[in-house]
């Protein structure tokens, strides 16, 4: 039996974790108009991107370029916005800087398809080709979770599942019937939440802690150490791809430290490089 | 001035008593203690070991330092911890004593040497050994001299080539051989790592059996010889090249067969402890002068072979669809530098797309001659449609038998690429234009800012929700379990609620006029507060026993006597005249007044 004062306590909770889930799903778009030019104050990234396409269209590329580039710098993103800014520095041939946005664009599901074939454009057109090692099983599952799920979407469904879980156990307590499998359905659901939840963690570290890196410049040495002078691990040419640690590279000014698509690691310009 | 002159006579003639007298007093201490330094051999060759024994010896002394060692030429210390011995004797009433110091020393350079004066300190006084004079010979030197005059070394170390003029990439042979005297037996031998034959691609040939040793006569010696290593040398470079000491260390042990117990070999050890001996051996530099190659004929390709070999191209496929891949194949087969070569370069059509070609060694070490096969491989993508040749190739090598270039023609190859509907890659770049077009009009926009799920807050509001739900929940079940296990607690928690139910009921009564019932409902909703609060037995309680619980409860004497009057008003109301509704209600309300108070306190 219980009562009506606790009913309404465990009702205020159910409704907590509602609102909880709600607002976590409801992502608002923040569009920092204050980063923008004065000649673009007002305008919402829409508009900036029709004003681009226009200038796309009539082939002034580095105009197109400079309003694509505005709504970037605003921290806001569409699979269009870097598909356009792909082909856009396709067509001015910064090849590298092509290949970084169509990386972007294939982000988006949207655009997907399109950057894929940018993508596959590029490979038979960038003057050198790293070798690149098979990606594992468990690679191949982190990136999935990274991008195509995100850390946040996890979170949201572990955070279900963690609360219907413990819901489940709590209403062992109380509710006689289906008990065994109330205990056995909750203790599974708030395991499986933990899991999802320390799953979680994990790719919120490692999107926090690695991106992916585009050689943008023709040519650059990949040095043993953030320095000049320091022995060379490797040549990097434009368009290859790298693993950027974000966190190791914040220690250094002006270096990222990568690991190459072929396993070998080093230092290399930050000037020289574009971090998704 | 004369007695002065007597007085420095007389000075003179007293000093050089007591000078004498001191001498000869020092010359007796001096004997007590004798320090000398013997060598086991004082003429040796190259890589042999001696033993230089520092002896003290005497009577009366008590301590004695190590010895301190000097700087040695020719010669090095392998340990400058020496073994050391100690020898008392005590012979007619007389003790002496003697400690022995031994260090292993290791012929480095042939000449003439001398082992500088030996210190050692005996009762904080310094000694010297007399210096060693110790003469080295070169090894190789003494065994290659054809005089019959002069020792000869009873084992050496010898670097055997087979061609001294070789063409560069001309493979040679070279042989490390120990030469040893019959007295002799070679009980263990490690070759020294690190041997860098500079200027040559060198392979070891590998050895199936042990080595073995056959008799030979070397300026009227017989000594026995055996092929320790041997390796194929490459010379890489046209000069004059030297192929650089190959060092061995041999264990060596006497031979009780042996015809010449007293070789000099043996003795050099001077004769300590065990036969077995280690002896470092070193090859004399081989000076090679390598031939460059002749030209080789025009509009050929030179791949920089030497040897004799079979050369071979295939493709893997004769007909691909757009987009495939072809490897194409050369295959160099033979005896000679094979892993020297060089990949042939080919023209490739510009409808194919090159990538890093791969290439594979499989060297047999077997045998006399390095041979084996090179296999280069061109990984070709095609990218155009149409019938493509590779055109022919002459691939050169050097045959070194023949001294002239062999001249190996390869065949053209002809491929067809095919079209392969439904690639997009290809179709792609077949246009040599990408077909997706910039896309126009509404976008959906997002945030690019990861913020990391910590940041959130409703990740802390959903990880403190499961906690808050066991919480309410483990509250609830005690609050349950109390309420169906004990009575009194369930008693004291439903109390209110009953008396206020009861007195409704006396209002609803008292409505329809049944005011003497109302007033036993009323009764009936206080005392069964007071029982239900305090625990008291549910019926059998006179009101004089409800008042007398209270007070014990502490509870304000006004209010007690307040619940009295009611109670006794109840109880005296069937009795009574009748009541006015009036009263009633005013009792109720004044019962609910009392009910709040008591609530407070009980």
């Amino acid at each position: 039996m219980i009562g009506h004062k606790n009913i309404n306590i465990f009702a205020l909770l159910v409704s907590l974790l509602l609102l909880t889930i709600s607002s976590a799903i409801t992502q608002s778009v923040n569009a920092q108009s204050s980063q923008l030019p004065d000649s673009l104050k007002g305008l919402t990234p829409q508009a900036i991107f029709d004003k681009a396409n226009l200038q796309n269209e009539k082939k002034h590329y580095k105009s197109a370029l400079g309003l694509y580039h505005a709504i970037e710098h605003t921290n806001t993103g569409s699979g269009a916005l870097f598909l356009n800014m792909g082909l856009t520095y396709l067509n001015t041939d910064s090849l590298g800087k092509a290949k970084y946005y169509f990386l972007r664009a294939s982000k988006y599901p949207e655009t997907r398809k399109q950057a894929q074939q940018g993508l596959n454009y590029l490979s038979n057109h960038l003057s050198h080709k790293s070798a690149e090692l098979p990606e594992l099983p468990w690679d191949r599952a982190l990136n999935w979770l990274q991008n195509d799920i995100g850390a946040h979407t996890l979170l949201i469904i572990s955070l279900l599942i963690l609360n219907a879980g413990i819901l489940l156990i709590v209403g062992v307590w109380f509710i006689e019937k289906y008990k065994k499998t109330l205990r056995y359905s909750g203790i599974i659901l708030t395991l499986l939440g933990i899991l999802f939840l320390l799953t979680t963690g994990f790719v919120d570290y490692h999107t926090r802690r690695y991106s992916k890196g585009v050689m943008i410049m023709k040519e650059a040495n990949v040095n043993e150490k953030p320095n000049k002078n320091a022995g060379v691990v490797s040549i990097a040419y434009e368009g290859y791809t790298f693993t950027v640690d974000k966190e190791k590279s914040a220690r250094r000014d002006n270096w990222y430290y990568i690991r190459m698509s072929n396993g070998l690691y080093g230092w290399i310009p930050k000037k020289d490089i574009k971090v998704l | 001035m004369r007695k002065t002159g007597k007085g420095v006579l007389h000075f003179l003639s007293a000093y050089g008593v007591f000078l004498m007298l001191f001498l000869a007093g020092h010359s007796v201490l001096a004997q007590s203690v004798q320090v000398n330094g013997t060598i086991s051999e004082t003429e040796i060759f190259t890589g042999e070991r001696v033993v230089l024994k520092i002896n003290v010896s005497g009577k009366n002394f008590t301590n004695v330092s190590n010895p301190e060692l000097p700087q040695l030429q020719g010669l090095q210390y392998l340990s400058k911890t020496p073994s050391t011995s100690t020898n008392y004797s005590y012979v007619n009433g007389v003790s002496s004593r003697s400690y022995a110091y031994q260090y292993y020393l290791q012929a480095e350079k042939p000449g003439k040497f001398i082992i500088p004066p030996v210190s050692v300190k005996v009762d904080g006084k310094a000694y010297k050994t007399e210096p060693i004079h110790i003469t080295i010979r070169d090894r190789n030197k003494a065994a290659n001299n054809h005089s019959s005059k002069g020792k000869k070394p009873d084992i050496f170390l010898k670097m055997e080539v087979s061609n001294h003029h070789p063409y560069i990439g001309q493979q040679i042979t070279a042989n490390v051989v120990l030469y040893f005297k019959s007295s002799l037996d070679v009980t263990s031998y490690q070759p020294n790592p690190g041997w860098k034959a500079e200027g040559f691609w060198k392979e070891e040939f590998d050895q199936t059996q042990q080595p073995q040793a056959v008799s030979t006569i070397i300026n009227g010696v017989r000594y026995r010889k055996a092929v320790l290593m041997k390796y194929a040398l490459f010379p890489s470079k046209n000069h004059k090249l030297t192929i650089s000491p190959f060092e061995v260390s041999c264990s060596v042990r006497y031979n009780n067969n042996n015809q010449d117990p007293f070789s000099s070999f043996f003795s050099g050890f001077g004769g300590f402890g065990s036969s077995q001996r280690n002896v470092d051996l070193k090859t004399d530099p081989v000076s090679i002068n390598v031939r460059d190659l002749p030209p080789a004929p025009s509009g050929v390709k030179d791949i920089g072979a030497v040897g004799k070999f079979t050369i071979s191209r295939t493709a893997s496929d004769r007909q691909v669809k757009l987009g495939e891949s072809i490897e194409v194949t050369t295959k160099i087969k033979g005896v000679g530098n094979i892993a020297l070569l060089s990949q042939p370069k080919y023209n490739f059509p510009d409808a194919f797309e090159t990538y890093q070609p791969q290439q594979k060694s499989d060297i047999n070490r077997k045998g006399n001659l390095i041979q084996g096969t090179k296999t280069f491989t061109d990984v070709l993508v095609a990218r155009k449609i149409g019938t493509y040749t590779i055109p022919a190739a002459k691939i050169a090598y050097f045959n070194n038998d023949r001294r002239h270039f062999s001249i190996k023609t390869l065949p053209t190859i002809t491929i067809h690429v095919i079209n392969s509907p439904g690639n997009v890659g290809t179709s792609v770049s077949q246009n040599n234009a990408l077909s997706i077009q910039p896309v126009t009009g509404l976008a959906s926009w997002a945030s690019l800012t990861y913020n990391s799920i910590f940041t959130v807050w409703w990740f802390w509001v959903g990880i403190i929700l499961p906690f808050l739900f066991i919480g309410v929940g483990f509250w609830q079940k005690q609050y349950r379990d109390r309420m169906q296990n004990d009575s009194r607690f369930a008693r004291s928690h439903t109390a209110l609620d009953n008396a206020k139910k009861r007195l409704e009921e006396a209002s609803e009564i008292a409505t329809s006029g049944d005011i003497k019932t109302a007033y036993s409902q009323l009764h009936m909703a206080l005392s069964g507060y007071i029982g239900d609060k305090l625990n008291l037995p549910k019926a059998g309680l006179s009101d004089e026993e409800y008042i007398s619980h209270l007070q014990k409860q502490n509870i304000n004497p006004q209010l007690v006597s307040q619940i009295k009057r009611i109670l006794d008003k109840c109880s005296t109301i069937r009795f009574a005249p009748l009541t006015s509704q009036e009263d009633l209600n005013r009792d109720i309300r004044m019962s609910q007044n009392i009910l709040n108070d008591l609530r407070k306190t009980l």
